[in-house]
């Protein structure tokens, strides 16, 4: 167990690797490919009105007139034990994990993903919680009672929610329940630590839309994971040993037919703390999602760079702890 | 063809004292379908002492398994009509409730399933199962229940049952995986085991440690054993009764030596033909049953088997195909439902079970891929249906 864990936490560091040199080869070696030198290059990171001073400032402070490997290893370096930048007259220290300065701001990219971070999290948090509840529990269900008026219902329900996208959804509870009907009035991110209940409350639609959608998919997975085992043979054995059968449903049926359904609750909820877009922007919630959509509208390339990776950084290690947990839970899987 | 076939029972002794173990009264069982009513098991009765051991014999599909999951109570409410009786221990199982079926279930009655590998769940170690079996049924803490796991492992042959307690099903080989679901199923010393193929997905080197390991466990636990298999070695081997099943009804009933010694129904002759002789020539083919079991949708009027039946011309006008032939004796406490008289059973038999003349010469008529064409291939055939052309046709439609 613990050199198959060991296994794949190299394979993770190797993947993130992989990342890294992809997203940095887009934003350094494809432009160096279509003619840009390395002036020109920098001249599209020091403003508007570049002056020749300024420019090569700016070279000698990328490193622009390095080999490209250098330059990838300075990189990848300023991740792991944070980078020296001469600007001229000062010196200044980029702790790790660096991903260098804002290309506008000037502020460094990590303490700013760091502070949307909590946001991102507390939304992709309470809406597992909620999506992984009521989609296994009315897939569950719909299987048992399947064709009944219910399965209908919550599979109609739930192809809706597949189909519709967050910004409607999202648009329509924000018009109902917090203009229309004030239960949830000024959405806006209330930090944990100054008022829980006013976190709380202000996620409350946020969570629920995001939640709606992945509901709506975990429903159907479920239904058709349940569907599938309590047909197995060892359904019928736990019947015949004479189980109650909540015991054969819960122990035999929904423990066998959450095992896909955990891959990819592990995958989304990756996905998503790498920042919820599309939930984000409807709520003006400021997080990764929110962070990552500036970043390309104004072409900060770093703070780009910075949130690729970060987020390529949750998905690799949520599929590693899905890879754990299988292993865990399968028996089969494990390598003895 | 809506009224069942009248009950038969296996004795027509007197009751004794106390009743018998299981006692199976004009059992049918019907699933509603989109095609139609099918009608799985149409009017079967039997009863089993304790100690004994009933043999059900058929094809796929003429309802062996279908019988014994109603005695289990395993078939899903909606869509299944269930009537009859069906007596264990004198409590009927037809009309108890759902939970009281349920708390018998492995308790008193408990069952063994063809594939061992898939009725075991892949997540839970075998003794985890074992226990859970065990602790259904009784309050007990997880200690003892694991003590009994490993004792009931050890029972069933399993080589070091206290390290094998833990280990997963898919450590286990096919025939350790079979062991397991037997010291499952009699964990809770249940008075009746039903074992629905339990050798079928087995190497045939296991398959008679298997058996010999059931006969062995029904002495010492004095259960009642019924055994559903579609291989007539198996029950000629352990069974006292057998109970012969064509298309949901009784073809035929007795006592093992009498069934296999002097078999009165023509299917019966046709299973009993299509099993290897070690008398007969090599080149003599082995002579399926002709054409295929029938829909149980629509069942044939009159008995079910005559549209496969090579002796329907010996019976008199159209009965076959008329009548319900109802079960008569061909010999005490042997009962076959055909309409045949007792003397051309016995006639017919007699040639049939002969000795092959061993040098009969190598049939033509067998290009290999060509379906066998049985009535070429031995004179003596005796199974044919009436029209062989399109019997074979309709078989090839089908395969």
């Amino acid at each position: 167990m613990i050199t198959f864990v060991i296994r794949r936490l190299i394979t993770a560091v190797f993947l993130l690797l992989v990342v890294s040199a992809i997203t940095f080869a887009i934003f350094f070696l494809i432009p160096r490919l279509a003619g840009q030198n390395a002036a020109q290059l920098a001249a599209e990171y020091v403003g508007r009105n570049p002056t020749p001073s300024a420019i090569a400032q700016m070279v000698a402070k990328l490193h622009l007139n390095d080999p490209l490997p250098v330059q990838y290893w300075h990189y990848v370096s300023g991740i792991v034990v944070g980078e020296h930048f001469d600007s001229g007259p000062s010196q200044d220290y980029c702790p790790p994990p660096c991903f260098g300065y804002s290309f506008r701001s000037q502020l460094a990219v990590w303490p700013q993903m760091v502070t949307a971070l909590p946001v991102t999290v507390s939304l992709a948090a309470g809406a597992a919680v909620l999506w992984l509840i009521g989609g296994v529990a009315i897939g569950v269900l719909s299987a048992l009672r399947r064709g009944s008026i219910f399965d209908r219902f919550s599979m109609g329900v739930a192809l809706a929610g597949v189909s519709l996208p967050i910004f409607f959804t999202g648009l329509i509870s924000l018009e109902l329940f917090s203009y229309k009907w004030p239960l949830f009035p000024n959405v806006t991110y209330v930090d944990f630590a100054v008022n829980p209940l006013l976190w709380a409350r202000n996620l409350v639609l946020p969570w629920v839309t995001l939640a709606f959608l992945y509901a709506a998919l975990y429903a159907r997975l479920t239904r058709a994971g349940m569907l599938e085992t309590m047909n197995e043979d060892y359904i019928r054995t736990a019947r015949a040993k004479g189980l109650r059968e909540r015991s054969v449903v819960v122990k035999h049926g929904l423990r066998a037919a959450l095992t896909p359904i955990l891959t990819i609750f592990g995958m989304d909820l990756g996905l998503l703390l790498g920042g919820a877009i599309l939930t984000e922007s409807t709520f003006s919630l400021p997080g990764l999602g929110q962070f990552t959509v500036t970043a390309v509208q104004n072409q900060d390339f770093p703070e780009i760079m910075g949130v690729v990776m970060l987020a390529a950084f949750f998905i690799v290690i949520a599929n590693m702890l899905v890879d754990i947990l299988y292993a865990a839970i399968d028996p089969r899987v494990r390598i003895s | 063809m809506t009224d069942p076939a009248p009950p038969l029972t296996m004795t027509d002794a007197a009751p004794p004292a106390v009743g018998p173990l299981l006692q199976v009264t004009d059992l049918c069982v019907r699933f509603a379908t989109d095609d139609g009513v099918v009608k799985a098991v149409d009017g079967i009765s039997f009863s089993l002492e304790r100690g004994r051991t009933l043999g059900i014999v058929g094809e796929s599909g003429s309802g062996k398994s279908v019988t014994s999951m109603a005695i289990m109570g395993l078939h899903s409410g909606k869509n299944t009509a269930i009537t009859g009786e069906i007596r264990l221990d004198g409590e009927d199982l037809v009309s108890a409730s759902r939970e009281r079926v349920r708390q018998l279930r492995g308790a008193k009655m408990a069952m063994i399933f063809q594939d061992p590998l898939t009725s075991l769940h892949p997540y839970y170690s075998v003794g985890h199962q074992i226990m859970e079996a065990y602790r259904v049924h009784n309050k007990v803490t997880r200690q003892v229940a694991r003590k009994r796991a490993i004792d009931m492992l050890g029972r069933v042959g399993i080589p070091n049952p206290a390290v094998r307690v833990d280990d997963y099903p898919h450590q286990f080989s096919g025939g350790m995986r079979q062991r397991a679901m037997i010291a499952m199923a009699l964990s809770c010393d249940p008075g009746l085991l039903i074992a629905d193929e339990p050798t079928t997905a087995l190497d045939v080197t296991v398959q008679a440690q298997i058996l010999d390991l059931i006969v062995d466990l029904q002495d010492e636990f004095g259960s009642a054993v019924i055994i559903i298999t579609h291989d007539l070695g198996v029950v000629a081997e352990i069974s006292d009764q057998i109970l012969v099943m064509y298309a949901g009804r009784a073809a035929e009933e007795g006592p093992a030596v009498g069934v296999f010694g002097q078999p009165g129904h023509p299917y019966t002759w046709g299973l009993l033909s299509s099993m290897p002789r070690l008398d007969a020539d090599r080149v003599d083919r082995l002579k399926p049953i002709p054409g295929t079991p029938p829909s149980l949708i629509n069942i044939p009027a009159g008995c079910p088997f005559h549209p496969r039946c090579g002796y329907k011309d010996q019976v008199g006008g159209d009965r076959c195909a008329t009548e319900v032939p109802l079960p008569r004796e061909t010999a005490p406490s042997h009962l076959a439902a055909c309409h045949l008289t007792r003397d051309q059973q016995r006639s017919i038999w007699a040639d049939l079970s002969a000795p092959v003349p061993a040098s009969l010469p190598a049939s033509p008529a067998g290009a290999p891929g060509d379906f066998p064409d049985l009535s070429v291939t031995n004179p003596a055939a005796p199974l044919r249906s009436d029209d062989p052309a399109s019997g074979d046709a309709e078989a090839k439609d089908r395969a």
